[in-house]
């Protein structure tokens, strides 16, 4: 009996089985439908359409982009091999003169194709080896490739982000604070900072601030119209870390300051006793997101909208300063470092005076440049 | 001995042929006859019917096994993903003279990719239901049995890209479903077959087409009918009938999805799975 109950039930499952498979194979194509075959005009319309639905800048940018696929599709569908193709879909994405939209043309190019904006040729004429070398005369400590720490003096240490990619890593800067813990004053520097994971910024920010606050807005797209957005959203800063150094911190900051960078930037601009002093950061605020393609190339496109904490946009505009400083070819040929020079001046003087409060007002600008502003231009 | 072995097993198994109410074990015939003659009284006051005789059943099974799933949402890429995965489902199952109640939890992930793409997406879902179903028949060996089914369901997919950098975005599909669901159930000596089918007619559904790894993104949930949004499920189990409280269930599902939104969203799945089933009957009062 037992015999006879074991062998319906091998029978039973042998059945759902088959009946398992042939429902995948007969369903699938049927339900979720076959690949795209991955021609021109193919993978043009995939990529013009994955644009036209999720871009987020279009509401911003004066771009007609359907006129744009009505000039591109014909060059994209005559390409006679892959690099061709990549040239012409590359042509068409920088027309959104947007640097966080990249292609990533696997096989066709060796890097990825995107558009060169002001943060990629401004000369920052800034050299941070010698930085280190003749600002950080100790031995500076290295708490890994992305983070560096040492003394400028006794009482001002300094901070180095190199960039925020990767994810994690927050108490590498912990341990840079560590090693310059005995210091009054902090120079945070991000200048040259092209950015990286947002969260990540955003984590390391709370390293130097002393409350919970909404330091900027995000508007994702949300729909198939190009002003489909949703409400702002808060993005918000709060104390992280073992320990936060919220008092006498300067910020440096410069043109190819970008993305997840000036985030940290923004977030740190939250507390008011943080003093920035540099240049105008890149304007990259997009907040990218990858998309792939039925030929396996990969593309990323700014998927929302960053606002100041006035509602202002900084896209393609940057972050101003509170303390304006630009670096000249004679600073640059004498081997000075004006930026982190006048951060110095700045700590040293604040140091020195009983209130440090005065010194974000007190500032200006030490080259005659334009007057400095506590918000975006 | 050996014939002696056997004839005492095919006794036991001659329960059904008293009543399936019982579930072969002599105790338990004996318990039931205590618990009828105590309350004849009250069966008899409320002219009792042979449904109002049949058992209370409340079951609790585990199941595990392995998926396969392949998917195509436009949301998150142009290109088909499929693979697979595991998945467990928990589901507690009430029965009485007239009505059916599932209350379901089911959990699976996989690691899906596509032949031309070479990055690879972690897809996971979850899903809570509860089945509520009237009993349409009345036979006792085979039973159907029709009702409601309330879903809430959520599909994350979380995309690696092999690029510089490593970027990775998470897109969602949640849904809260109402809609019909049928069950047929037979038992025979060899086994328990039951089989459910279901269909969401209308529901609440999100699907943003952001990346929705910032957790900003917000709920924007539509109203959807369906026309836009079809899906379906069937479950073909096979529960093995034995003395003891304990069973083995072995079942098959394969749930399709079809949302029609400006960026649609297509998935197929299937799933082989065994597990157990810890069973309880009793008499209903």
């Amino acid at each position: 009996m037992r015999h006879i109950v074991q062998q319906r039930v091998r029978a039973l499952v042998a059945i759902t089985t088959a009946l398992a498979i042939a429902l995948t194979t007969s369903c699938l194509n049927a339900i979720v439908g076959p690949d795209n075959a991955p021609s021109n005009a193919t993978v043009f319309d995939e990529l013009w359409s994955g644009a036209d639905l999720h871009y987020s800048f279009f509401v911003i940018k004066p771009v007609n982009w359907d006129s744009i696929r009505t000039l591109y599709r014909p060059r994209a569908v005559a390409a006679r091999n892959a690099g061709e193709l990549e040239t012409a879909i590359g042509a068409m994405l920088a027309e959104l003169r947007d640097p966080h939209v990249v292609l990533f043309a696997n096989g066709a190019s060796a890097s990825p194709t995107r558009y060169r904006a002001r943060a990629d040729t401004v000369n920052t004429r800034l050299n941070l080896q010698n930085t280190f070398r003749k600002y950080v005369p100790a031995e500076p400590y290295v708490a890994s490739a992305r983070v560096k720490s040492g003394f400028i003096s006794s009482d001002i240490g300094y901070v180095r982000i190199e960039n925020f990619f990767g994810s994690d890593w927050e108490a590498e800067v912990d341990s840079a604070l560590v090693h310059i813990a005995s210091a009054r004053s902090v120079i945070v520097d991000v200048r040259e900072n092209d950015g990286g994971t947002y969260r990540l910024a955003i984590n390391i920010a709370g390293r130097f601030v002393r409350e919970r606050r909404t330091f900027g807005y995000l508007r994702f797209r949300r729909g198939p119209r190009h002003d489909d957005l949703t409400d702002f959203v808060d993005e918000v800063v709060e104390p992280a870390g073992p320990a936060q150094r919220t008092q006498n911190v300067f910020l440096l900051a410069n043109a190819r300051t970008a993305s997840a960078a000036e985030v940290f930037t923004l977030a740190l601009r939250s507390n008011p006793a943080v003093v920035f002093v540099g240049d105008t950061t890149a304007g990259m605020s997009g907040g990218p997101t990858a998309r792939e393609l039925s030929n396996g190339w990969v593309y990323r496109l700014s998927e929302w909208i960053e606002y100041t904490a006035d509602h202002a946009l900084y896209e393609t505009i940057g972050l101003a300063p509170n303390v304006v400083v630009r670096a000249t070819a004679t600073d640059f040929n004498r081997g000075v470092d004006a930026a982190l020079v006048r951060a110095v001046q700045l700590a040293t003087t604040a140091l020195a005076s009983a209130s440090l409060t005065p010194v974000r007002s007190a500032s200006s600008p030490p080259n005659g440049g334009p007057p400095p502003s506590n918000g975006t231009r | 001995m050996r014939r002696g072995r056997l004839h005492a097993y095919v006794h036991e198994s001659g329960g059904p042929h008293i009543s399936s109410l019982f579930h072969h074990q002599r105790a338990r015939v004996c318990i039931g006859l205590a618990a009828l003659c105590a309350l004849a009284p009250n069966i008899g006051a409320q002219s009792a019917s042979a449904e109002r005789l049949l058992p209370r059943r409340w079951a609790l099974s585990l199941d595990g096994g392995a998926e396969s799933v392949a998917r195509r949402d436009d949301a998150e890429s142009p290109l088909r993903f499929s693979g697979t995965g595991v998945r467990g489902t928990l589901r507690i199952t009430r029965e009485s003279a007239r009505s059916l109640w599932h209350d379901g939890l089911v959990a699976a992930t996989a690691r899906i990719a596509s032949d031309a793409a070479t990055s690879f997406s972690q897809f996971s879902s979850a899903v809570v239901s509860v089945d509520a179903m009237r009993r349409v028949t009345t036979m006792r060996q085979a039973r159907v049995h029709a009702g409601v089914a309330f879903r809430t369901s959520y599909d994350d997919s979380f995309h690696h890209f092999a690029i510089p950098n490593v970027a990775s975005t998470t897109y969602r599909l949640a849904a809260l479903t109402v809609g019909p669901v049928v069950a047929f159930d037979n038992t025979a000596t060899w086994g328990r077959l039951s089989i459910q089918l279901s269909a969401p007619a209308v529901g609440l559904i999100d699907h943003p087409n952001s990346d929705v790894k910032i957790g900003s993104a917000g709920l924007h949930p539509k109203f959807e009918g369906a026309n836009t949004f079809r899906a379906g499920d069937a479950d073909i189990a096979l529960t093995s009938v034995n003395p003891g409280r304990m069973h083995v269930r072995a079942a098959l599902h394969a749930g399709a999805l079809v949302y029609r939104d400006y960026q649609a969203s297509r998935q197929l799945r299937n799933t082989l799975s065994i597990g157990f089933v810890l069973e309880q009957r009793g008499v209903l009062r």
